[in-house]
């Protein structure tokens, strides 16, 4: 298998792809990884010291930030035209608009 | 757009490839993205829904303690090693070095596997414990998005295996985007169900 | 570009299973979508013939037939008529050939959404034959009711298999939705701007963004429906100690409910364009004001689901709030009626099928629009709320929509689908009579919802204050048997004009101007041969040089030279 995979790996198709080019600069993908390593322990941490109830805030902070690195670094959203950022962006307003419009309703009704 | 119109009356022939207007992205990635967006608010419609029950739910933290953080810890590592792996396999795929990508995301597929089985571990704890899901508004919402997540994740696991042996025989680098970056979203979404559940 | 085969140098000899049952030609996949819908209309509406009957006749079906029979019109007529002949059928056929491209992006992904959608088509005929019988709570499938098996029949397996048969239905009509967008957006012929984009295209493609947005939601509270039924959670359901909340399902439902409606008039609309533009020999009357109209009507329908729940309970300032944003809406979607009736004006019109249909779907659509507004304002609806004055107003935009609108692109479609024409004569008796039955059973419901009769009951005879109306109840079921048998006679001549219609040999019989025209009838496998349509102008380029030549086509066929790109 080996074998196989380095003769498939020559960069044959070079030419048929000349776009390859644009991606030689890439973002630090082992940095971001470490980075979200550590705010991972750091929210574990948190929540290990604040009381659950209020740990919340800190903790969704951390996981907006980590998402936010995924999204724009690994998912290249940072790179994205227009069409692609809308994509992305259009389902997370919807998100808002179900939280946000529904919460008055089933906020009124306190679940046992 | 409108000069362009007078100039095109000359045209008699046109070279094959040439006939469609010029976009700037590979159609592939287009399709996929549309895909993606409507698997955001397909999970982001439970999560909202879970935040609601959440929020009109006073035991939700006597309930949330009985969860098993550490393994949630150890799979929230491994998701996030799965999307270094599927992101360095990117990578590799678009400076066409195949080997690498296969490898990369043959290592992505492992973490996949081994969240389910940790997953699988967890459920099996969990409901020899008298946690099922009919118990209470928490145990409902927790086994609903996790599973539904975790479904996702296995999903992501078989793309993520049919791309590999794929690429042996087409050379489509916008494969190997698209499963990374279905990847990446499960693991994105995995960020949020993490805190919600185990953490507070 | 994309497709895995766009060379269309060679004609591949293929099997009969792969031309014509798994196809991947978008033309064929189109057809196939639209018989389908044809023949599920056909089954929906012999269920409405049956409780139509059971109206006028209390007594001719039981109550629980009575029950799942409305339910399974509602759903079917939705989601397995409107949905894969505006969508799935007319948008397969013509979205390629409409911009010019020789198949569609996914091409492999497309069949596979026509067999999802056919898939879903026999669970949910199957879903009528499972123990406990077929799902009877509404198309809305409202809980508590519907997450309730010990009270409600058919709530256990008929409810799982129509939740199922809805998911695949949803799957389909997401793969279709994928690849309408990616094709519009990478596979527009050259000189096709945006701008210049027939107004169907721009149509279908804001529908399928519009159903992608809002439709999943409602996957996700279906699944939470599905635990409630079976595994005993309690996302909606309410009973002792343990509270659910049926209104989440109403929200997530309407939320996927109301833009629903749109994704199907969105179409609609645009064959409304292409047929008036066409027989009325006028460019449109204003291109940019239709198109941004309809998007920012596509943006409003994300905020007004909630006028369907005025009377559960809902939190009095957003019902205000929801009531501002359906009024709000009409603004649109009377500009788009505007634009299309002013299109009517001063052009020299010719009568055909297509016409008619298409000026009976405008005219009845304004009735349906201007019923609705009653309905969107809190203080109206609460008097209206679930009585026929409902069911007339969603049968003059629906039936409108579905119907009649579809009748229009079929008559205006079909010798460029099968390179043979229905009977003149034929078709614009058939607009007029389905115009005047369709009048006969749905107008007189406004007088039954004005008298406070509510819907889905399944008699009058049981109401007291009722009783005096059942003669409307007659008058409805008659026009029904008469509606239907019209659509019978149809269905005859549609399936004998496919295999012996005369032939069309002409490619461009309306003299239009859109660039499907410009490909033989019906187009061959990847449709342009060794051609390539080349875009030059607008789509609507009636009337131009005075009466010598009343139109210019939009592009024309150039061509092609050089290697193939893709083997």
């Amino acid at each position: 298998m080996g074998v196989k995979m380095k003769t498939t790996s020559k960069g044959e198709e070079h030419n048929s792809h000349p776009k390859g080019e644009e991606h030689n600069s890439h973002p630090p993908y082992v940095k971001i990884y470490v980075g979200l390593l550590v705010l991972t322990v750091l929210s574990v941490v948190i929540s290990a010291i604040v009381h659950r109830e209020y740990a919340p805030p800190f903790v969704f902070t951390i996981s907006t930030i980590k998402g936010l690195l995924i999204a724009l670094y690994y998912m290249h959203l940072k790179y994205e035209g227009r069409i692609i950022i809308s994509l992305a962006l259009i389902p997370l307003v919807i998100f808002a608009i179900i939280l946000f419009i529904f919460m008055p309703d089933i906020l009124s009704t306190v679940k046992q | 757009m409108k000069a362009e119109g007078v100039r095109e009356v000359e045209i008699q022939e046109i070279q094959i490839g040439q006939e469609y207007e010029k976009v700037g992205i590979p159609f592939q990635k287009i399709g996929f993205w549309i895909f993606l967006a409507g698997e955001i608010v397909i999970l982001g419609g439970i999560v909202a829904s879970v935040i609601l029950f959440r929020l009109s739910y006073p035991h939700w933290f006597e309930e949330s303690v009985h969860t098993n953080a550490t393994i949630a810890f150890i799979n929230t590592l491994v998701l996030l090693t799965g999307s270094l792996t599927a992101v360095l396999s990117h990578q590799s795929a678009f400076s066409y070095n195949w080997g690498k990508a296969q490898l990369f995301l043959g290592l992505t597929a492992l973490c996949g596997l081994v969240f389910v089985g940790l997953k699988f571990v967890e459920y099996s704890r969990e409901i020899h414990h008298g946690f099922v899901p009919s118990r209470n508004v928490f145990w409902m919402s927790y086994y609903t998005t996790t599973g539904l997540h975790g479904l996702h994740v296995l999903a992501g696991t078989l793309i993520i295996f049919g791309v590999m042996l794929y690429i042996k025989k087409k050379k489509v680098p916008e494969a190997v985007e698209n499963a990374a970056l279905y990847w990446h979203f499960v693991d994105i979404v995995w960020l949020y169900i993490f805190p919600l559940f185990y953490l507070t | 570009m994309g497709g895995s085969n766009m060379s269309g140098e060679h004609h591949r000899e293929e099997s009969f299973i792969k031309r014509y049952i798994f196809s991947t030609d978008h033309k064929v996949i189109g057809k196939q979508y639209l018989i389908t819908g044809i023949v599920m209309a056909i089954f929906g509406g012999v269920l409405a013939l049956f409780f139509r009957i059971n109206l006028a006749n209390p007594g001719f079906l039981s109550h629980e037939q009575y029950n799942a029979f409305v339910t399974l019109h509602g759903a079917i007529m939705f989601f397995w008529v409107a949905m894969p002949i505006l969508l799935g059928g007319f948008g397969n056929v013509l979205i390629p050939l409409m911009i010019g491209a020789r198949d569609m992006a996914f091409p492999t992904l497309n069949m596979m959404s026509y067999w999802t959608f056919f898939l879903s088509a026999v669970i949910l005929i199957l879903s009528m034959f499972v123990p406990g019988g077929a799902f009877s709570g509404g198309w809305t499938v409202y809980p508590p009711l519907s997450a309730n098996p010990e009270v409600l029949i058919g709530a256990k397996w008929g409810a799982n298999l129509f939740l199922l048969a809805l998911a695949f239905e949803f799957a389909s009509m997401l793969m279709g939705g994928v690849n309408f967008v990616t094709t519009v957006l990478t596979m527009r012929v050259r000189g096709l701007t945006f701008m210049r984009l027939p107004i169907f295209i721009w149509m279908e493609v804001i529908a399928s963004l519009v159903f992608l947005f809002s439709v999943a939601p409602l996957i996700a509270g279906a699944l939470m429906l599905l635990l409630d039924i079976n595994l005993g959670t309690h996302f909606f359901r309410v009973e002792a100690g343990k509270a659910g909340d049926p209104i989440l399902w109403q929200h997530l439902f309407w939320f996927f409910g109301h833009p629903e409606v749109y994704v199907i008039l969105f179409p609609a609309l645009g064959i409304l364009a292409e047929v008036f533009t066409t027989y009325a020999r006028r460019p449109i009357f204003s291109y940019k004001t239709f198109v941004y109209a309809n998007i920012v009507a596509a943006i409003l329908s994300f905020l007004v689901w909630a006028h369907h729940q005025f009377v559960a309970g809902i939190n009095t300032i957003s019902a205000l709030g929801f009531s501002i944003t359906t009024v709000l809406i009409s603004v649109p979607f009377s500009m788009s009626l505007v634009v299309l009736g002013l299109t009517l004006a001063g052009g020299s019109i010719r009568f055909t099928p297509a016409f008619l249909f298409g000026l009976f779907a405008f005219l009845m659509f304004i009735i349906g629009g201007l019923t609705g507004l009653p309905l969107g304002a809190v203080a109206s609806d609460i008097y209206f709320h679930d009585t026929y004055f409902v069911v007339a107003h969603f049968h003059y935009t629906v039936f409108t929509i579905a119907v009649l609108s579809s009748l229009a692109g079929i008559y205006h479609w079909f010798p460029k689908m099968f390179g043979r024409r229905i009977n003149y004569t034929f078709g614009k008796w058939h607009a007029i009579l389905t115009l005047v039955f369709y009048n006969g059973f749905a107008f007189p419901a406004f007088f039954l919802g004005l008298a406070g009769h509510p819907r889905r009951y399944y008699s009058a005879l049981e109401l007291g204050y009722l009783q005096k109306y059942q003669w409307i109840h007659e008058l409805m079921t008659i026009s029904t048997v008469l509606l239907l048998a019209t659509q019978v006679v149809f269905i005859f001549v549609f399936f004998y004009s496919i295999f012996a219609g005369e032939k069309e040999t002409e490619p461009n019989p309306w003299e239009s101007t859109t660039l499907e025209w410009l490909a033989p009838s019906p187009p061959p496998h990847l449709n342009w041969g060794n051609f390539a349509p080349l875009v030059e102008r607008g789509p609507y380029e009636y009337a131009k040089n005075g009466k010598d030549i009343d139109f210019i086509p939009q592009g024309r066929l150039v061509k092609l030279k050089g290697e193939t790109a893709e083997k």
